[in-house]
């Protein structure tokens, strides 16, 4: 497969695929998102439509489950989350495949990223911008996906950043079907696991510690075969970290306890209504300087076994846990011209 | 005494140089071949393989300039490893044009990265199919148990060993097969896989019967290192007969190094041959009685070199040293340098440790010919592989050399990663097959030394578990990333028959694949709805049927869409696509041409569609959901036949139906009961009648949206001008015809 021609008149900020990995959404400082479909004879990608999704620059972007149809949602620095459903009968490169389902505008400052929650939990998106708010909005009526409600609106900083500085904010949902609703939002270098206690309100139930500078990309790895959950961040103090989240019921081991770990902004936010919810801990099981640089993205592959992570060194390294559980660089991309 | 020929000879010789059973690279040249024929780099800061995105490079400048025109580089991977994409973004903050606003300079293309050892292509794809077979087949053998109590079948462990020993060889003989596919680099990798596996079949994996052990094993060691390292070359063979008329050529030292390098590799007719071509027999006949004589006993006995040891071999071996002694002894009528070398091999073949070390190239050599000519047992070879490693050191950058050297010593668990590091699929079998051969440690016995917490469900990757199950499990799991439906049903069958201590771990780890499996057919769905129903995973089972639905809604199969919404229990939206279908027929004021739905409404279903077809499609949650459309339909077929107090009635049945949703009354006032039954001229209506319709009527809401937008996309229908422009001017005057209906019942 050779490199392809997105067409974008701009840098393209998020590339994400749908859930089997067929079609490819693309969105770009240039107000667009276009969408590509895989030919799986040629494995090629197609053009399948482009438009105008934003009046400023679109910088995150997600597919729906599918068992919600085919839903993309879209963020922008124009403050707004975009809902866009495909037309199957539009034709392709129309500009009319896929249409406007609704616009979410409660967002105070530029948005930077958006998510969906995997299917079993609903229909639910959650996005974060520099508002330091996370807003998850969902349709309580499947069936009327122009009708989404605000359900959780939870203020992960205190007062946003100043519009000078460089600022940073992501999120990512917790994939398991197994485990409750949960979810990591990154604001600038903190990185906080919400998730929802017995009466349905969002609270801080865990904390990744150790950035030491802007979170640039964060990644739930798929928990395919095991029974702890790990989460991959990249930073921009130039390390790749893996941390390992485990669930024990509240009592044992009781490190969940100190408040200390809490002592975040929204410590005042913890809610004393938890129930009986486990208690979360969390361990760095890996902290990788290799990139001797910034680090700009890391995603997991599908079944969570394999991590890549892009940085200031112009390679890709990919990442695979041993028998002994140490994440070692099994191998390396490099994406700089040889001379 | 008949000497072999040459040409047997040469025949027997591999062409190491040639290496003709690799692919020829001419013969297929695509751009695949062309790319893995390149090595890859190493990355200078972790040691692994470095490799570039195919084509074109994202970053064209240095990297300096790159990062200070505020370009960053990212990657995204695909639920298809392969399909994985990076692409030039911008460090965030800047997300606006970097160079001044230039379009044409703008990187926005996706980059396709080229993976070390991502082989996609079909020769790997059944070859990864033939081991999972092999490993299947092997059925009960693959747990290894030792039976301590009960009735102990003799024949039993017997059987389970040579069932085991069987897969292997398979597997032997499948990697020797894919090698021939590949091209020059990767068959180097598979050959050093091939160079272990030959290595621990020949001490682990070879029938130890007590006929034929010092045969079979010396044949399978000398068969693992003549296949790891074809020496001598053909070339070298060459050089030595090449060499100039002063001496003849069994007069110089590399004609003896030859034939004893020959003779430790156990390349005995090789040897003979070489022998025989050097004309020494002919030469020797008449010039000395007693070399000649001895060398003619030296190739009887390498030619009756044992099958069996025991007795045999010590006879043999009696003899050797017999041979050796006298020859050595005597004096000859030969040149003392010739003696010399003469001598020499007949003290190698006779076991003299010094000569063997003296004369092996490798570690592995002098091995062979300790294990061949000095005392052939495998309790001697931790003994023998010392002093071959302390004449000739093993080469610590080949893989093969290292490995084997750690399965002579009978450390198999150090293997496994090297093995990983060159084939994860030859690696999850050899591991399979070296825990059922009871070389590793299984999971059970682990577990029992750790218990560690695991929560409830367990884990596939723990090291609680096997090293085995570990990598079988990985391996699986990497399968599913190549969007190959049959990978995927080799994944599956792997987790399933992997003896684990924890089943539940195998339940939720399929539980968690399952709905990413990338289905095309029904026969596809099918397998993966029984896979769900053989692990009881109803919400799975939801899962897909939903995903199911939403693809049959994007085709605009509404049925199929309904039955398989049915089926993940989502009646909301089984109803919801029910009234999508009230809705558009309601609008255009007739049944819909949709076939399927008409027969289903019409009560000829039994008649039109087969009973297997219709009990899959039709559900009872359907057949609820669509029957204000069969009313509906039937209202349609009365108008035609202008059976108006039928049609009354089902219209009134409609109207007055308490879950129809009030923005569908307006729809059916406007379009059925006005033109119908309300318009001028209209027949009259009975009193009952009339006093159900006011009371339907009054149901109505003006005000609510839904309504509104209905009647506004009636209104726009042709032939609809007669109606008033507003919902609520409509409604007024469908109760000003009712009360004129009335009056003129009254009348009458």
């Amino acid at each position: 497969m050779k490199p392809f021609i997105t067409g974008h008149e701009d840098l393209v900020h998020d590339v994400v695929y749908d859930f089997y990995g067929r079609h490819v959404a693309t969105c770009s400082s240039d107000q667009h998102i276009k969408v590509f479909r895989l030919n799986r004879e040629t494995n090629e990608w197609h053009l399948s439509d482009s438009w105008k999704a934003h009046d400023s620059s679109v910088v995150g972007l997600d597919w729906a489950s599918p068992e919600y149809g085919r839903i993309i949602a879209s963020v922008s620095y124009d403050k707004l989350i975009n809902l866009w459903e495909e037309e199957p009968d539009a034709p392709e490169c129309s500009g009319r495949r896929w249409t406007k389902l609704c616009t979410l505008n409660d967002a105070t400052g530029p948005l930077f990223s958006v998510k969906f929650a995997p299917g079993h939990l609903g229909l639910k998106v959650g996005a974060i911008g520099n508002d330091g708010t996370l807003r998850v909005y969902e349709a309580l009526e499947p069936s009327d996906l122009r009708s989404w409600t605000l359900t959780s609106e939870v203020s992960v900083l205190r007062t946003p950043p100043a519009s000078h500085l460089q600022s940073d904010f992501c999120l990512t949902w917790c994939p398991s079907r197994f485990l409750p609703e949960k979810l990591l939002v990154c604001a600038l270098d903190q990185a906080l696991i919400y998730q929802k206690d017995k009466n349905g309100k969002m609270y801080v139930a865990a904390k990744l510690e150790g950035h030491e500078g802007l979170i640039r990309s964060v990644s739930w790895a798929p928990s395919i075969g095991r029974w702890y959950q790990l989460i991959a961040t990249g930073c921009k103090d130039g390390k790749v970290r893996i941390f390992k989240l485990t669930e024990t019921l509240q009592g044992k081991g009781g490190e969940g306890d100190d408040d200390d770990s809490m002592s975040v902004d929204q410590a005042e936010e913890r809610s004393d209504s938890k129930g009986g919810a486990p208690e979360l801990n969390v361990e760095l099981v890996s902290e990788s300087a290799d990139h001797r640089g910034e680090v700009w993205s890391v995603s997991w592959n599908l079944t969570g076994t394999i991590l890549s992570s892009a940085g200031d060194d112009g390679k890709v390294r990919l990442w695979k846990a041993s028998y002994s559980n140490d994440f070692k660089c099994m191998s390396v991309i490099n994406a700089q011209q040889r001379t | 005494m008949a000497m072999p020929g040459w040409n047997q000879e040469k025949d027997m010789l591999m062409d190491v140089d040639g290496l003709d059973f690799f692919k020829d690279s001419r013969e297929d040249v695509n751009q695949e071949d062309t790319r893995m024929l390149e090595e890859p780099t190493i990355d200078d800061i972790s040691g692994a393989p470095e490799t570039q995105f195919d084509g074109e490079q994202p970053i064209r400048e240095s990297l300096s300039e790159f990062k200070s025109c505020g370009f960053a580089l990212k990657f995204q991977m695909a639920p298809a490893s392969s399909r994985s994409l990076g692409y030039i973004s911008t460090r965030k903050g800047n997300a606006t044009l970097t160079n001044g606003g230039n379009h044409s300079d703008i990187n926005s293309d996706l980059y396709s990265p080229l993976f070390h050892r991502l082989d996609s292509s079909d020769d790997y794809k059944q070859f990864v199919l033939t081991c999972f077979e092999i490993y299947k087949n092997l059925d009960e053998d693959r747990v290894f148990s030792i039976p301590t109590m009960g009735l102990v079948s003799q024949t039993s462990r017997k059987e389970h060993v040579e069932a085991v020993n069987l897969a292997m060889e398979a597997l032997i003989d499948e990697v020797d097969s894919f090698i021939a596919t590949q091209s020059i680099v990767r068959a180097s990798e598979l050959g050093d896989c091939l160079a272990i596996l030959n290595c621990i079949q020949a001490f682990f994996f070879t029938t130890a019967s007590a006929t034929d052990q010092t045969g079979g094993l010396a044949r399978q060691l000398t068969h693992w290192i003549n296949r790891a390292d074809g020496e001598p070359s053909e070339l070298v063979v060459d050089q030595v007969f090449r060499q100039g008329p002063a001496k003849k050529v069994y007069e110089t030292s590399s004609f003896w190094k030859l034939v004893n390098q020959l003779l430790l590799r156990g390349l005995f007719d090789q040897a003979i041959g070489v022998l025989e071509k050097s004309n020494i027999f002919k030469d020797l006949e008449t010039t000395c009685e007693l070399t000649f004589s001895v060398l003619t006993d030296v190739v009887l006995l390498l030619k009756q070199y044992p099958s069996s040891n025991g007795e045999e071999y010590r006879e043999w071996k009696a003899a050797s040293l017999q041979l050796s002694q006298y020859y050595c002894e005597s004096s000859s009528e030969v040149d003392a340098e010739l003696r010399n070398m003469i001598c020499d091999m007949v003290l190698l073949i006779s076991g003299t440790q010094a000569k063997i070390l003296q004369y092996s190239s490798y570690w592995y050599e002098a091995f062979c010919g300790l294990f061949m000519f000095y005392i052939p047992t495998l309790e001697l070879s931790e003994e023998y592989l010392q002093l071959s490693l302390k004449a000739h050191p093993l080469d610590v950058c080949s893989t093969w050399e290292q490995a084997c050297a750690e399965i002579i010593r009978g450390k198999i668990y150090a293997v496994l990663p090297m093995i990983e590091s060159l084939d994860s699929c030859i690696a999850a079998f050899f591991a399979a097959f070296c825990e059922a051969q009871g070389l590793l440690e299984s999971g059970n016995s682990l577990v029992e030394r750790q218990g560690g917490y695991e929560g409830i469900e367990g884990d596939l990757f723990s090291s609680n578990n096997s090293m085995a199950s570990f990598l079988l499990h990985g391996f699986a799991l990497e399968l599913c990333s190549f969007d190959d439906k049959h990978l995927w049903s080799v994944a599956i069958g792997i987790l399933a028959m992997t003896p684990s201590p924890n089943g539940s771990a195998v339940r939720v780890a399929v539980a968690e694949l399952l709905p990413h499996f990338p289905f095309q057919s029904n026969d596809d769905v099918e397998w993966l709805l029984t896979l769900c129903a053989k692990w009881r995973l109803p919400e799975v089972a939801k899962t897909i049927y939903r995903i199911l639905g939403n693809n049959f809604i994007s085709e605009n199969n509404v049925i199929e869409a309904m039955t398989n919404f049915s089926k993940a229990g989502e009646f909301e939206w089984v109803k919801h696509y029910s009234w999508m279908i009230f809705e558009a027929s309601a609008l255009q004021g007739a049944p819909l041409e949709d076939e399927i739905i008409d027969a289903i409404v019409s009560k000829k279903a039994h008649a039109e569609i087969p009973k297997e077809i219709l009990e899959a499609v039709l559900t009872d949650a359907m057949k609820q959901a669509l029957s204000p459309y069969a009313v509906l339909y039937q209202l349609y077929q009365q108008l035609g036949q202008k059976d108006l107090n039928n049609a009354l009635e089902n219209l009134l049945n409609l109207l007055e139906f308490p879950y129809l949703p009030k923005h569908y009354l307006a729809l059916l006032a406007a379009n059925l009961l006005y033109p119908v039954f309300l318009c001028e001229g209209s027949r009259q209506i009975p009193e009952d009648k009339i006093i159900r319709l006011i009371k339907a009527i009054d149901r109505f809401e003006n005000d609510d949206s839904k309504s509104i937008a209905m009647y506004a996309a009636l209104k726009e229908k042709p032939g609809n001008d007669e109606l008033p422009e507003q919902l609520s001017d409509f409604v007024k005057r469908v109760r000003q015809r009712l009360n004129l209906k009335i009056c003129e019942e009254y009348i009458t």
